[in-house]
């Protein structure tokens, strides 16, 4: 509960703070709005799994951990945030982090990963068949339109000075999960 | 006609009770369900858009957490299809609990409601404009905003109006029915009564008492149709023995009549006869009265003829003494054989005779003049001064032959004034007082006491006159004053004496008398009058 409280905490400082940053740090640090960004990122995440219905399949058994899985660059920050959000819980699972530098090593380990941020290009390296396996019981999350016309499902993208939630509902549609339908109302549709 | 206006009353109290009744039922009827209806509506109301707000805050949820005010505000001008909600907020609140706008809808003609006090609506509140809902916006158990919505009222008072208007509706055509029913009703239930009237007033009208009520309509009113045939029955009988009554009554009056004309008749004629005594009587109480009149006349005339034959007979027996003188002396002048001597003596004689003859008829003169006197007093009513001592001297001296005959004594007591009054008056009533003590009161042999007190007072004269002698019974005292009243009948007596004193002293004198009397113990008169002023 009060984990619960401190992470929409959390995210509403990073929202202050990033739209803070946004308008008075833009021309000064590219640096530091990447930070930022990544902090917003791992938080919507974090927000974006509680609205998320997984196959029981997904999970090996009922006291199985949520995976969150950031595919990308690792960088200080990301791994700190992403340590901290393991201490947190995720409709009722205990939530368990990794840090891949892309998303081929999550097939040939066969990590669970039930929800995997691609972050940048990561997912265009991926072969058609590769996204597939991946798509067929994970929610897989971008930044960018292009990764949505590639068959990923969701995808946070800066507008003006916040992060929107885009979607590609047919790629939604085809995958097992299921995502709360006031989530998806929100969420701005992407053709492929 | 008349009979119907009779109970048309009744007729109208029923109706009006039953009208009466139905509205009131009617009213509160349509008032309980109004009120419950009302209540329902706004129970509805509250539930419906406490569901609506629950689901539309379902639906903020991401729009809070992702902070997309943008979808929002989309969200909330959804509500721009309803006219219902007037306005419609989201808050967003964060770690201090201090609340911030995120997104707002508002229908053009409301204006921006406070947000103060949020979290007062959490339960629905009626205002006077609005229904107004704050909901909490929680999101894995933990509040992050509140939704608060305005909901328009005015559908609730169109309801409110329309709810009453087909209450209203309903509430006539229920009368009319009620009423309806309720003349119809009244006929078939006054129809028992109304024949009932029928009945009564062909009673009144025929006094006819033979006819009876119909007792078929198996309700009240044939009881009281029953109780009133009983009564008609015990009337009838009253009536029948009334008439008996009366005819019989009505018989005996022809007969009744019948004898008082009778009676009446002889009555009359009785009356005549007793009107002729009493004519007869009169007349003969005048002829009594007449002769009473006449016998103290009489005894006047007898006692004046007593005292002047006194003197007249010296007077006689004087001048024949003298006649004889006068004889010899002239015979012996004719023989001339008269002397001086026989002359002398002649003269000595003759002067004496002729002074006896001289008083003897001065004597009898001065008596005349006041049995004149006396009698022109009786015969008179004339007025004239009385010197009342001498007058009574007078009046004894008149009945001296009478007293000399009895050896009663005389008590006089005599004022010596002199004043206005009818003599005669006076003079008859003492000469029968006397008279009546004498031949009354005292037997032959006794010598009695009668005793006559005048005196003056106070301008009357009083008069009382007593006798001790035999008295009178109480009964005889009552009718003493009555005409013809006399215990001496067949004797001389006429019963007119005591009646006579009575007309003089309270007619001619204007005065009072009163008699007091006991058997043995005398009679006595208490006479006054007034004295007539010159
Ligand atoms: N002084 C008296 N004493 C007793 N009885 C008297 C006396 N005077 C009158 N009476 C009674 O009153 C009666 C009526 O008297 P009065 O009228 O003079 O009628 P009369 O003398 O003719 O009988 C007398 O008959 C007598 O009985
Ligand atoms: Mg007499």
């Amino acid at each position: 509960m009060m984990q619960m409280f401190k992470g929409i905490n959390l995210t509403h400082k990073l929202i202050s703070l990033s739209w803070y940053l946004l308008c008075l740090c833009w021309p000064l640090s590219a640096a530091a709005q990447n930070t930022d960004a990544t902090k917003l990122t791992v938080a919507y995440l974090y927000q974006m799994s509680k609205f998320t219905k997984w196959q029981q399949e997904a999970f090996s058994d009922d006291n199985a951990k949520l995976e969150i899985c950031y595919v990308g660059q690792q960088t200080p920050t990301l791994e700190a945030l992403l340590n901290k959000l393991a201490s947190r819980k995720s409709n009722g699972r205990e939530i368990a982090t990794h840090h891949f530098a892309d998303g081929q090593i999550i097939l040939k380990q066969k990590q669970a990963c039930q929800l995997i941020y691609f972050s940048e290009q990561t997912w265009l390296e991926l072969s058609y068949e590769q996204q597939a396996a991946i798509t067929k019981q994970r929610l897989t999350i971008g930044d960018s339109k292009a990764f949505l016309k590639q068959g990923g499902m969701l995808a946070l993208i800066p507008v003006k000075s916040k992060l929107a939630i885009f979607v590609n509902p047919k790629a939604v549609e085809q995958s097992q999960i299921q995502l709360e339908a006031r989530l998806l109302a929100l969420a701005k549709k992407v053709t492929q | 006609m008349n009979a119907f206006f009779s109970i048309g009353t009744f007729n109208r109290k029923l109706l009006i009770m039953v009208m009466a009744t139905s509205l009131l039922s009617l009213t509160l009827v349509a008032t309980a369900l109004t009120i419950i209806n009302i209540k329902n509506y706004k129970t509805n109301m509250q539930t419906s858009l406490q569901e609506k707000a629950r689901l539309l805050s379902y639906n903020l949820v991401p729009m809070l957490v992702f902070d997309d005010n943008s979808s929002a505000s989309e969200a909330m001008s959804a509500f721009s299809t309803n006219p219902n909600i007037l306005s419609a907020q989201v808050f967003q609140t964060d770690s201090q609990g201090s609340i911030s706008l995120f997104a707002e809808y508002q229908r053009r003609d409301y204006p921006s409601p406070s947000t103060k006090d949020i979290s007062s609506y959490l339960n629905p509140q009626f205002s006077e404009r609005a229904l107004i809902l704050s909901q909490i916006i929680s999101f894995e158990g933990e509040k992050i905003g509140y939704l608060h919505i305005h909901r328009e009222l005015s559908e609730l008072d169109e309801f409110l109006q329309q709810s009453i208007a087909i209450s209203t509706i309903v509430l006539i055509f229920s009368l009319i029915i009620a009423m309806m029913m309720s003349v119809r009703f009244q006929f078939i239930l006054l129809k028992p009564l109304q024949y009932l009237i029928d009945v009564t007033q062909k009673v009144r009208d025929e006094k006819n008492y033979d006819v009876r009520a119909r007792t078929d309509s198996n309700d009240e009113f044939a009881v009281l149709a029953e109780s009133f045939n009983h009564m008609l029955q015990e009337i009838a009988e009253h009536h029948h023995k009334q008439l008996a009554v009366e005819s019989e009554v009505r018989q005996l009056n022809l007969v009744l009549e019948d004898k008082v004309h009778a009676r009446t008749l002889e009555l009359e004629k009785s009356n005549g006869e007793l009107v002729k005594a009493l004519d007869s009587l009169q007349d003969s109480q005048k002829q009594l009265v007449e002769k009473e009149t006449m016998a103290s006349l009489g005894q006047l005339v007898a006692g004046i003829a007593h005292e002047v034959n006194t003197p007249v007979g010296i007077g006689v027996t004087a001048i024949s003494h003298l006649a004889e003188l006068h004889k010899k002396l002239e015979k012996a002048y004719l023989e001339k054989t008269l002397s001086a001597k026989d002359m002398k003596q002649y003269l000595q004689t003759s002067s004496e005779a002729i002074d006896v003859m001289d008083k003897s008829l001065h004597k009898a003169a001065e008596l005349v003049s006041s049995f004149k006197q006396v009698a022109v007093d009786q015969s008179s009513d004339n007025i004239r001064p009385v010197k009342l001592d001498d007058y009574l001297q007078e009046i004894l001296t008149t009945l001296k032959p009478k007293l000399k005959r009895v050896s009663h004594q005389l008590k006089i007591d005599c004022c010596p004034d002199t004043v206005n009054c009818n003599a005669g008056a006076i003079y008859q009533i003492i000469t029968n007082l006397i008279m009546n003590s004498i031949l009354h009161g005292f037997d032959t042999n006794v010598s009695g006491i009668i005793s006559i007190k005048i005196y003056l007072m106070q301008d009357h004269v009083h008069i009382d006159y007593s006798d001790n002698g035999k008295g009178l019974s109480p009964d005889n005292l009552a009718s003493l004053f009555e005409p013809f009243f006399t215990t001496k009948r067949g004797e001389g007596g006429t019963g007119l004496g005591t009646h006579i004193i009575y007309n003089l002293v309270t007619q001619a004198l204007n005065g009072d008398i009163a008699a007091k009397s006991k058997i043995g113990q005398g009679l006595s008169y208490q006479i006054h009058f007034p004295v007539v002023n010159q």
